[in-house]
């Protein structure tokens, strides 16, 4: 908790202090740290694989930027109502995808899905801006200062990451842990699993639309970049590196997946190679992540 | 509608149907025998496809369309042992650790390759057309198909009549029992992994001629060959000739008729196997 406070604070005092693109850097770590956590709620907590999770970065960066260019309505109103949008469909994703109760279904719906709004973005060319994406979205007042904007993404990361700290210590949680670890136990206790996985998911998506809205805001436009496979599976492998089984190792996964691929892209053109090698290493040899050494790795179903 | 673009798009949609099959029997025959799903595959149809480039400079075609495929095999045969660690674990980490793989490979091409987009001319015997029933269609194609066609009765042949296609289906369906016989599972395992990564390599070769040589392509080719699976059944032979047919159609037509739209079709299809018969259209129950 005390560690927790402490990194809060020096995140700010760094934010009051670097350089404008470091500050950049930083804000776009924490925003995807955001993302891959969203994510984590349903792989590590609940054991559910989804395979194409950067459609709600997409959904809630596209929904925010096209209520911006097509209505003109403030920023202010724009962002709760993209994520309400985001959130409607991360409902009837999440109900098409747990509609068969096998989690390789689940998996590869989730990844068709991903498949077809990132095709749906890339080809509607006269809605989305194709391949090109939506541009010219600048920030108001304050927020277009690169150091305010840090500030003003850092309350939204601590503010989500109190309240994803609250659902998954909850009650609700265990069961969640408890989907993980025995699904059959926990039928047979009578906890509606298709209900419970919905609400999991939703929230997931929630805030991984969150996570899109702040993207946006940061690259000023929305691209669909945000929407593809490769996308899903860095979230992904941010999990992975960082600890799937801990609460901040998807943060720790996303910093240095984001740090890497911004910083060593300038040293080493091969960076995306390497950073192949350290996902295999990391499936490999440190299964549980960096934050999890020696955890046990069970993803969903079977006692003991 | 003028009736020899449309049998050209049909001829291009059927090599093009081929060639997908080819590399998602490679995915599906992993998938069988060693419950491992290849992420990788379109990272090798890439690299297959770069080596021929570089072969058809030193030597000719032919020799490209021989050893190409070999090479990657031989790269499928050190990652098959990377990733023996992960028999038997869930599906998440053999997703990461191919796409892994994907990412070194795609890397590779271009630290090898450049990042420039390459291309390969196709063979001088096959670059120009020939006649059948009255039209003229481009000659390429027509050895696409014929190949494919080929190989496809080849994997067939090997599954039904040979030793080792008998041993592969035998570890599908009970492997503790063959390692019981006595026959080594572990070399087994890195034989079937090859093949399926040779499948790639041999749809690179044939198909680098046509397209652009891009390594980002690869998880677009990916897409392809997971859409065709899941259509038609993860594990299912037949399935998958047949889904990958009518995806290739339904691609060759479809961007002749609606433009835009086409390219929704497959994964449209995808959702809908999914969520009416998820073990695919010819699988059968427990995927």
């Amino acid at each position: 908790m005390g560690l927790a406070v402490g990194a809060i604070a020096a995140l700010f005092v760094l934010g009051l202090f670097l350089p404008a693109h470091w500050t950049q850097l930083l804000t776009r770590v924490l925003i995807m740290a955001l993302f891959a956590t969203s994510l984590n709620i349903q792989v590590g907590y609940a054991g559910m694989l989804p395979l194409g999770h950067s459609m709600f970065l997409g959904l809630g960066a596209y929904s925010f930027c096209l209520l911006l260019v097509k209505t003109g309505m403030p920023q202010i109103l724009a962002f709760p109502l993209a994520l309400l949008i985001s959130t409607a469909m991360s409902v009837i994703i999440g109900y098409f995808c747990l509609k068969s109760n096998e989690p390789m279904t689940f998996g590869l719906l989730h990844l068709a899905f991903n498949i077809l709004l990132s095709t749906l973005i890339n080809k509607w060319i006269t809605f989305t801006g194709g391949e090109v994406g939506i541009t010219g979205i600048s920030r108001p007042g304050m927020l277009a200062d690169t150091t305010y904007f840090f500030f003003f993404v850092l309350a939204w990361f601590v503010v989500c990451y109190i309240v994803i700290g609250i659902v998954v210590s909850s009650p609700f949680a265990k069961a969640a842990h408890g989907l993980r670890e025995n699904e059959e136990r926990l039928r047979f206790l009578g906890i509606n699993i298709a209900r419970f996985q919905l609400v999991i998911f939703t929230i997931s998506g929630f805030f991984a639309a969150i996570a899109g809205i702040l993207l946006s805001m940061l690259d000023k436009g929305a691209f669909p970049a945000y929407i593809t496979l490769t996308k899903s599976a860095e979230a992904l492998m941010m999990c992975l590196i960082g600890g799937m089984f801990s609460f901040f190792g998807p943060t720790i996964g996303a910093a240095i997946v984001v740090v890497f691929g911004t910083v060593t892209s300038i040293y080493i053109s091969q960076w995306q190679g390497l950073l192949g090698v350290i996902i295999l290493a990391c499936v490999i040899g440190l299964r549980g992540g960096i934050l999890g050494r020696g955890r046990k790795i069970g993803v969903s179903g079977g006692g003991s | 509608m003028d009736l020899v673009v449309l049998m050209r798009q049909i001829v291009m949609g059927i090599s093009s149907g081929m060639v997908t099959f080819l590399m998602a029997a490679g995915v599906s025959i992993v998938m069988s025998g060693m419950a491992i799903i290849n992420f990788g595959q379109g990272a090798f149809f890439m690299l297959g496809a770069f080596i021929c480039f570089s072969l058809v400079h030193v030597l000719n075609f032919w020799w490209a369309l021989l050893l190409a495929p070999l090479v990657v095999a031989a790269l499928g045969g050190l990652t098959e042992f990377l990733l023996r660690p992960l028999y038997g674990k869930s599906m998440l980490y053999q997703l990461l650790a191919t796409m892994g793989v994907a990412f070194i490979i795609i890397d590779g091409i271009q630290t090898i390759w450049g990042k420039s987009i390459n291309t390969v001319l196709p063979p001088e015997a096959l670059s120009s057309t020939v006649v059948l029933l009255g039209l003229d269609f481009p000659t390429y194609y027509i050895f696409i198909i014929i190949i494919s066609g080929l190989l496809a009765l080849g994997l067939w042949l090997m599954f039904e009549k040979t030793k080792l296609g008998m041993l592969f289906r035998a570890i599908t369906t009970d492997r503790p029992m063959v390692s019981n016989l006595g026959v080594d599972v572990a070399r087994l395992f890195s034989i079937m992994f090859m093949f399926g990564v040779w499948l790639s390599g041999v749809a690179g070769v044939l198909m680098a001629p046509i397209i652009g040589l891009d390594a980002q392509m690869s998880m677009q080719v990916l897409f392809t060959i997971m859409t065709v699976l899941v259509i038609g059944g993860l594990k299912s032979m037949r399935g998958v000739l047949f889904s990958a047919l009518i995806v290739g159609q339904a691609n060759a037509l479809g961007s002749m008729l609606l433009p835009w739209f086409y390219t929704l079709i497959p994964a449209a299809l995808m959702i809908i196997v999914l969520l009416v018969k998820p073990q695919g259209l010819f699988g059968k129950p427990g995927d």
